[in-house]
Formats: structure tokens, C-alpha cells, sequence
């Protein structure tokens, strides 16, 4: 069976191929706030990988007169994508693409075979090969969404096409059809929906119209509020259109330290020098906030979201309090990390250090996930414990999960590792004398985290506040 | 039409959208049962039901649906 691996190398390469240049394929740090916790891979990529592969087989020269792809689950980086071909009917092909046993795409085609000589007229379209410079999605509001409506002249590198996925898929194609495939993901990840965007399905139907023209025009043809789904019409040279996409949640603001500051009373933390492990977004954020706007001096860390950190110590900063940041990676930790820290001297440590928190799957157990969430939630927080416990820090604060009460069937290795490290907390409350961790179960709160296609109550981070304070009494 | 007939009919679509001809639900089946039924999934699935019927559920509706029972009453009410 034939697999591949897609990198964010190749991703890049695509995004300067095909123009679109959606963050949640080709920024690291920025997709890390976004559904997925990570870059996935574009959708037709993918599919447009699986049709080389269909191409290398069948080498004639085809005509689509339809094709239906869907985009069923999100393709993840670095991680094998396996494809099947079922060429059993007539002129009619199946393709299934699977991640880890999982069903990702599928592609459901009808074609007819070229004569040649036919073909090459097909495949001589000319479309320009100007070099688009990188551009920003745009950012459509959810109210605008029914009302979207544009186009563009279709660009595309026969040249680069060639390269990234060889001879026979132009030959058994045409560059006319896949230059219009590939023009799709430009539709939905650059202007409709744009920024906040999941491609979920792709239909072509052969047009009964002669355009001669390289334009592609778009426009909205329903949005069902109720899935957060927009379905857009496509009309090109070759091919008329039905594209399906989610309005994906856009990033989870959190409310700033002035209106925070409203809450807090000048003082009520002023005692504190308080650490924030984890402290540039999510409820990390909230928390340096509320304890700053309470006059404690906050030092923050993050890992990556270094401009993340930038911002919420800018907003505490200009607004009044105090407050810094220091880069840490808590699955690394060195002696010289530790020093930057040892300086800062806490009073108060505040553990929120996390990764992507829902990248389980319900009917899998995931051995390396389970050790991603032990490294996170456990082993880190026991190094940080350990390490300032002995140079005299006594009171910590552990975030817990309503989730080991509720026990999502997608969330075994969460629960685990929260178990144990609320196993560990109660060990050393009770074994280490002087130390207090308070480590409550939090509800489903609204972070980058929780945001979900799906409609999910999630709780205002605000609720901080008030365990905070009971931190405080403790 | 009975519930059979919805029965018959979800089960084609779900063994469509979760790509296995081989499954087999009946009204006690819950998402959680069956492998793949994800919350993407469940999108799909809805929305093949109510392309399949022309119909349109509420949100009410949609959050009632527990088990595929629950989606076939819903159907009937709606079709009959």
C-alpha cells in the first residue's frame, strides 16, 4: 500500500503553489491556538497527491465529469497517510486516505477515458504563472458569511505542479482540471470563509458551459448556522462547483486586564510573588491578569507563544501592574532555566502548562499521547514542585479537570494523567509538611482549547477569580 | 412508513459517512457505540438525513438526539 508523510516543508511548498496561506496549515505557532492544537494539512494536498496516485496507475489521459471529495477528518503532520484505490466499476473510481487507521478522505469520481491527442487540447489551457506574493485569509465576520461573492484569474505553476507531484498527473488530467482543484483550497482558506475555515467537501461537476476564461468566481449559497457550515458555488473554465466549509472558531480572546482589573481589589494578592508556568494565553492569562490587577508581581512563561506573552504582559504593564516572561519549555528543563526562575523567587507557583488538550480519539489508547499528558500535567509539574519546594516556595496551585468525573470517551489519557497528578498532589500535601497545593477540578471554560465546531457550553474564565481567592485563604 | 423503513434508511447513510457496509445499528445504538460517529461525523450524518428527506431539524432536535431511535422519531414526526 502506498503511504506518505506530508511536512511542514511540503505544506509550505503547497501554499506558495496553490495561494492559500491559511495559518492552520502553515504556522506552527499560530495553529497551536487554533481547533486542532497544530498545522494540518491542506485538503487538496491530499487529494491532490491521491489523484497522482490514481493517475500513476491508470496513464491514460481522463476527463472528470464528476468528483466528490470529503474531507472527513483533519490530515496531521509527520504521521503516514495511507491510500486505497478501488478501480472495480467502470470509468468510476473510490479512493479512501487514512491517518492512523482513521478514514480522512475520501474521493468518489467518475470519468471518462480521453482519446490522445484530445487530451492535449484539454490540457493546454494557459493560465499565468505570476509569482503571488504571501497573503493574508480573509477575515469574514459569521453575519457576512451568506453574502460572500468574488473571483480571481486562476494562476498556476504547470512547472511546480510537476514537482511536487510529477509528470503523470498533468498527463492523465490535464493542467486545466487541476489547475481549477487547486484554485478550491484558495476559495475556502483565502476568501470563503477565509481565516477561519475547515474544508470539509469538494464536488466538481463537468460544466455544460464553454468558458474561455481563467477566472474563477465564488459566491454563498447557504450557511446552516446551526453546524457553523458554509456551502459556496464555484464557476470555472472547466468545472461547476459545490464547496463545503466550517466557520472555524477564531481565536479565544481572553478579556483584558483593565476590564479583569474591575473585580479585583487594589491588594487582595499584593503578597504574592506569584510564577505563572504557562501563562500566555487560556486560563494561564487570566490568571496573571487577576493576580496582577490584585498587585501581585507576576513572572509568566511560555514555551512558544512568545508573542502571545508579549501581549499580556504589554496589557498589565501599560494598565499598572507588574508583570515579565521568560521563555520555558517544561518537557526540558536545564539548571540554567531554572536560574532565571530561582531569581524571580515565587511565593505562589501556578501550573498551566498544557499541550493540545483534545487529540484523543474515543476508540483508541494512545501510549505516546499518554506519555505527552504524564510529561505535561505530572512529571513536569513534579519537577517544578521538587525543585522549589526545596528552595522554599510552599504553595502551588494545580488546575484539575471536571473531565475525571465525566470521563469523555475520547479523553482516556487526559483523565489518566489528571488522575495522577491529582494523585501526587494529595501525596505530597500530606507527606511534605509546610507545602499546600490546592488542585480543584475546573469546569469546561472558554480557551483556545474548548472551541469547538460542535455546540458546547463552556464557562467564563472570569470563574478564576474566585478560586484564586480561595487559594489565598488556604 | 415505519421505523424500520428510517431504520434502513439512517443505517445506509451511516454506513456511507462512516465508509463501513458492514455496520449494523438499531434505535438503542448510541454515537459513542460505534467507531467513528465523532461530533463531525454526527454533522454529516444529520445532514445527509435531511438532504435524503428535505427536511430541516431544529437545534432542539438535534440535541435530543441521544440514539438513533431518537433520530428516527424525529424523522417520522417530521415526514409523516
Amino acid at each position: 500500500m502506498t503511504s506518505r508523510e506530508f511536512t511542514l516543508a511540503d505544506q509550505i511548498e503547497f501554499a506558495s503553489f496553490s495561494h492559500d496561506f491559511n495559518p492552520i496549515h502553515i504556522d506552527e505557532v499560530a495553529s497551536r491556538r487554533l481547533i486542532y492544537g497544530q498545522p494540518v494539512v491542506h485538503g487538496v494536498n491530499v487529494m491532490l497527491w491521491a489523484l497522482k496516485n490514481f493517475a500513476d496507475i491508470v496513464h491514460e489521459p481522463v476527463l472528470i465529469q464528476k468528483l466528490t471529495c470529503s474531507f472527513i477528518k483533519p490530515v496531521f503532520l509527520n504521521t503516514a497517510v495511507s491510500i486505497e484505490i478501488d478501480l472495480a466499476a467502470v470509468e468510476k473510481a473510490v479512493i479512501r486516505l487514512k491517518q492512523s487507521g482513521y478514514l480522512v478522505a475520501k474521493i468518489s469520481m467518475t470519468y471518462v477515458e480521453y482519446e490522445l491527442g484530445k487530451a492535449e487540447e484539454f490540457s493546454n489551457a494557459e493560465y499565468s504563472e505570476e509569482i503571488e506574493l504571501i497573503a493574508q485569509p480573509d477575515v469574514v465576520a459569521e453575519k457576512d458569511l451568506i453574502h460572500l461573492e468574488g473571483g480571481f484569474a486562476i494562476v498556476f505553476d504547470v512547472e511546480k505542479a510537476v514537482a511536487l507531484y510529477g509528470n503523470q498527473l498533468i498527463n492523465v488530467f490535464g493542467s486545466q482540471a487541476i489547475a481549477e482543484i487547486t484554485a478550491m483550497t484558495k476559495v475556502v482558506g483565502m476568501h470563503a470563509p477565509g481565516l477561519n475555515s475547515l474544508f470539509t467537501e469538494l464536488r466538481l461537476t463537468l460544466s455544460t458551459i464553454d468558458r474561455d476564461s481563467d477566472l474563477l468566481s465564488y459566491r454563498s449559497k447557504d450557511y446552516d448556522e446551526r453546524f457553523h457550515q458554509l456551502t459556496v458555488i464555484c464557476t470555472s473554465r472547466t468545472f461547476d462547483s459545490e464547496l463545503k466549509a466550517f466557520y472555524r472558531p477564531p481565536v479565544v480572546l481572553q478579556a483584558g486586564y483593565s476590564t479583569l482589573k474591575k473585580s479585583v481589589s487594589k491588594f487582595e494578592f499584593a503578597s504574592q510573588r506569584a510564577l505563572i508556568v504557562g501563562g500566555s494565553r487560556g486560563l494561564g492569562e487570566v490568571t496573571a491578569k487577576f493576580l496582577a490587577a490584585g498587585g501581585a508581581e507576576v513572572l509568566l512563561t511560555y514555551n512558544s507563544g512568545f508573542a502571545d506573552a508579549t501581549a499580556v504582559v504589554q496589557d498589565i504593564l501599560t494598565n499598572g501592574g507588574q508583570a515579565n516572561l521568560v521563555q520555558f519549555d517544561i518537557t526540558s528543563l536545564n539548571e540554567e532555566k531554572f536560574d532565571v526562575l530561582n531569581e524571580f523567587a515565587p511565593t505562589d507557583i501556578y501550573y498551566f502548562a498544557t499541550p493540545f488538550i483534545f487529540s484523543g480519539q474515543k476508540d483508541v489508547f494512545s501510549e505516546s499521547r499518554l506519555q505527552q499528558f504524564m510529561d505535561f500535567y505530572m512529571l513536569g509539574f513534579h519537577r517544578i514542585v521538587d525543585h522549589f519546594f526545596k528552595a522554599g516556595t510552599s504553595r502551588y496551585f494545580y488546575p484539575s479537570s471536571i473531565a475525571l468525573d465525566e470521563q469523555p470517551a475520547s479523553m482516556g489519557e487526559y483523565c489518566i494523567a489528571k488522575a495522577a497528578a491529582e494523585a501526587y498532589c494529595e501525596w505530597m500535601n500530606k507527606n511534605k509538611s509546610g507545602i499546600k497545593i490546592m488542585h480543584p477540578r475546573l469546569p469546561r471554560l472558554s480557551t483556545d482549547q474548548t472551541a469547538s465546531i460542535a455546540e458546547v457550553q463552556n464557562g467564563d474564565p472570569a470563574l478564576m477569580l474566585e478560586l484564586l481567592r480561595s487559594f489565598c485563604e488556604l | 412508513m415505519d421505523n424500520e423503513f428510517f431504520l434502513i434508511k439512517i443505517q445506509s447513510i451511516v454506513q456511507d459517512v462512516l465508509d463501513n457496509e458492514s455496520l449494523h445499528i438499531s434505535e438503542t445504538t448510541q454515537a459513542i457505540d460505534v467507531e467513528g460517529w465523532d461530533s463531525l461525523a454526527h454533522i454529516n450524518i444529520v445532514s445527509q438525513i435531511e438532504r435524503e428527506f428535505s427536511i430541516r431539524f431544529s437545534l432542539e432536535e438535534l440535541g435530543s438526539f441521544s440514539t438513533v431511535g431518537m433520530i428516527v422519531d424525529a424523522l417520522r414526526l417530521k415526514v409523516s
